[in-house]
């Protein structure tokens, strides 16, 4: 089931065009992530698809707030409130009786300083605060706007397990972030917008061989031999170089295999490390132009 | 609506542990306690007089102090909040801009009654305490309107706050806002009066006094009081208008800024 659609999207400030033309589909236990440089438009998107900002043209099929939690960019609450009393404030005008706040402060982990005004709250337990009150009303629609900023690698590994939960339990989940290895971890799809534009959509491995994106492989060999330069290109390598008994080669991932065997064959390979392409390669491969 | 009431409620409770409110709530105080003691007093002696005499000096300290107070509450209900992103969490949330609205401004205006009730109030509380109960009356309605006197300031700082991202600029627009309506109008007005020889007619000359709502506080509070008339500051007009009247002008003061804020914030992108 598609729980957050919206196309055709488009929103300019001025002469600035900060989404254009974006179609979007999630569906139902699917966390999408969207990535893409410093204004880029993920933000503005995001509002978009929330109802918070009007686009221009296209349309969103506005999720229900009612079940719709939002984390949104650089979060600040009211300093003079304490934590609890923020996300009653927020429960409230859901209609969410108190205990859901209890609960979510001990999810984020904030128990301890629940009674504590949030002015006085460090960033990263404003940051856990701002996911608390998305988490409220147990949300079948997450959008999260680069949710783990701030946050301690243990508290970001606790926010990955917990959206992973949510994604079992069936929400639909929207997330940008500049984590490119938060995002390979969690998320089903990934969209790069640069520019404003969704230039990539799908999932990693499928955007790595849809840009053609090479391995490199590191093999150590037993016999060692100029040849084994034009053997690693003759099975498939586009470059190749050899250093000592080190041979390395740049080739498509899907021939890596072939051109080890082969340099298995006729070497002897003592030893061998792979380094493959993943979503930071994709990234600077669609949107390492300049902004 | 109950939601407006939720967001009044917050409002009033994030602003009363405010520190600049809470300092401003006190001088206030202060002023009033010692302007009525050293204030006006027809035989030239020092100490608590008699009710229209004292609301006749109160009423000039509260033109400068509660626009003052009113836009420091106000000015970041919008601008503010957009800046800090709580905004954006607020309008993905199931409730209407106009319960948002609403609850600032009636939360907000919470925050004033209560302060000026506490400024004022000490000094109504002696005085009934000293000369009786026959001027609470009045200094009941001296309070009231005080307060009404802030909402419509409160009005103003929510629809400049409606209007821009830029909070600074808020600021500054406050400032301009103080400085015209508390400073600068009635010298421009007296300046006109002194241009013309006192030649305006007094229909337009009135309709002028309608245009600032601090001067339609002041007649509401001055009219009808013989003292009150010194101090309505342009001796020799003849003031034509009813305390009726300026008292709806002054309620067209707070209903109209307000309204024109939740116009403008119903229209905002953020
Ligand atoms: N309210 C606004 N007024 C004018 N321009 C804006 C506004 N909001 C966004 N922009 C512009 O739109 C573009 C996209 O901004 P947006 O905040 O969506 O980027 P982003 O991808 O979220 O960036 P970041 O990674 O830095 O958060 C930028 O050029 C930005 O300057
Ligand atoms: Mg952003």
């Amino acid at each position: 089931m598609v729980a957050i659609q919206a196309k055709g999207l488009c929103k300019r400030y001025g002469n600035i065009v900060a989404v254009d033309n974006v179609d979007l589909e999630v569906k139902e236990g699917e966390i999408f992530a969207i990535v893409g440089p410093n204004g880029a438009g993920k933000t503005t998107l995001i509002k978009m698809i929330l109802g918070i900002t009007k686009p221009d043209s296209g349309f969103v099929e506005l999720p229900d707030p009612a079940r719709t939690g939002y984390l949104p960019e650089n979060p600040l609450f009211y300093d003079n409130l304490t934590g609890l009393e923020t996300l009653q404030f927020y429960a409230s005008i859901r209609g969410i009786p108190k205990e859901r706040c209890y609960e979510v402060l001990s999810i984020v982990g904030l128990e301890g300083v629940a009674d504590r005004k949030v002015g006085s709250y460090s960033k990263g337990m404003v940051q856990r605060l701002a996911l608390a009150q998305a988490l409220l009303p147990k949300p079948l629609i997450l959008v999260l706007d680069e949710p783990t900023s701030g946050l301690d690698p243990i508290a970001a590994k606790e926010f990955r397990s917990l959206i992973k939960e949510m994604r079992e339990q069936g929400s639909a989940i929207i997330m940008s972030s500049h984590v490119l290895s938060e995002v390979e971890q969690l998320a089903d799809r990934v969209g790069v917008l640069y520019r404003g534009r969704m230039v990539a959509v799908g999932d990693v491995p499928t955007l790595v061989e849809k840009r053609g994106l090479s391995a490199q492989l590191y093999v150590r060999i037993k016999n060692p031999s100029p040849k084994a330069v034009d053997t690693a290109i003759e099975y498939g390598g586009i470059s190749a170089e050899i250093k000592g008994d080190l041979v390395s080669v740049a080739c498509p991932i899907k021939r890596r295999f072939e051109v080890l065997r082969a340099l298995d064959d006729e070497y002897g390979v003592v030893d061998f490390r792979v380094e493959e392409p993943g979503l930071e390669e994709v990234f600077v491969a669609y949107a390492g132009g300049k902004r | 609506m109950n939601k407006a009431i939720i967001i009044a409620k917050k409002e009033f409770r994030d602003n009363l542990r405010n520190r600049w409110i809470m300092a401003a709530s006190i001088v206030f105080a202060i002023f009033a306690l010692t302007i009525s003691y050293f204030g006006f007093s027809p035989g030239g002696t020092v100490g608590f007089s008699e009710i229209e005499a004292t609301i006749a000096s109160l009423t000039t300290l509260a033109i400068y102090l509660i626009p003052l107070v009113a836009l420091l509450l106000g000015h970041a209900s919008f601008a503010g909040e957009e800046e800090r992103g709580s905004l954006h969490i607020l309008l993905s949330l199931p409730i209407s801009r106009l319960e948002i609205v609403l609850g600032k401004f009636f939360g907000l205006s919470m925050v004033l009654a209560v302060s000026t009730a506490g400024g004022f109030g000490i000094v109504g509380i002696i005085i009934t305490y000293i000369r009786g109960i026959s001027g609470f009356s009045a200094f009941f309605s001296f309070i009231f309107t005080s307060i009404l006197l802030g909402m419509a300031f409160l009005g103003m700082a929510l629809l400049l706050s409606a209007s821009t991202s830029d909070k600074s600029k808020v600021i500054a627009g406050c400032i301009v806002l103080w400085f015209i309506f508390v400073m600068v109008y009635d010298l421009a007005l007296l300046g006109v009066l002194i241009a013309t020889g006192g030649g305006i007619p007094t229909s337009i000359f009135n309709a002028l006094l309608f245009l600032n709502p601090t001067d339609v506080y002041r007649l509401i509070n001055l009219l009808g009081m013989e003292a009150g008339r010194e101090f309505l500051g342009l001796t020799g007009i003849p003031v034509t208008i009813s305390r009726a009247t300026a008292a709806l002008a002054l309620i067209a003061w707070v209903a109209v800024p307000v309204s024109l804020a939740y116009a403008v914030f119903k229209r905002r992108d953020y």
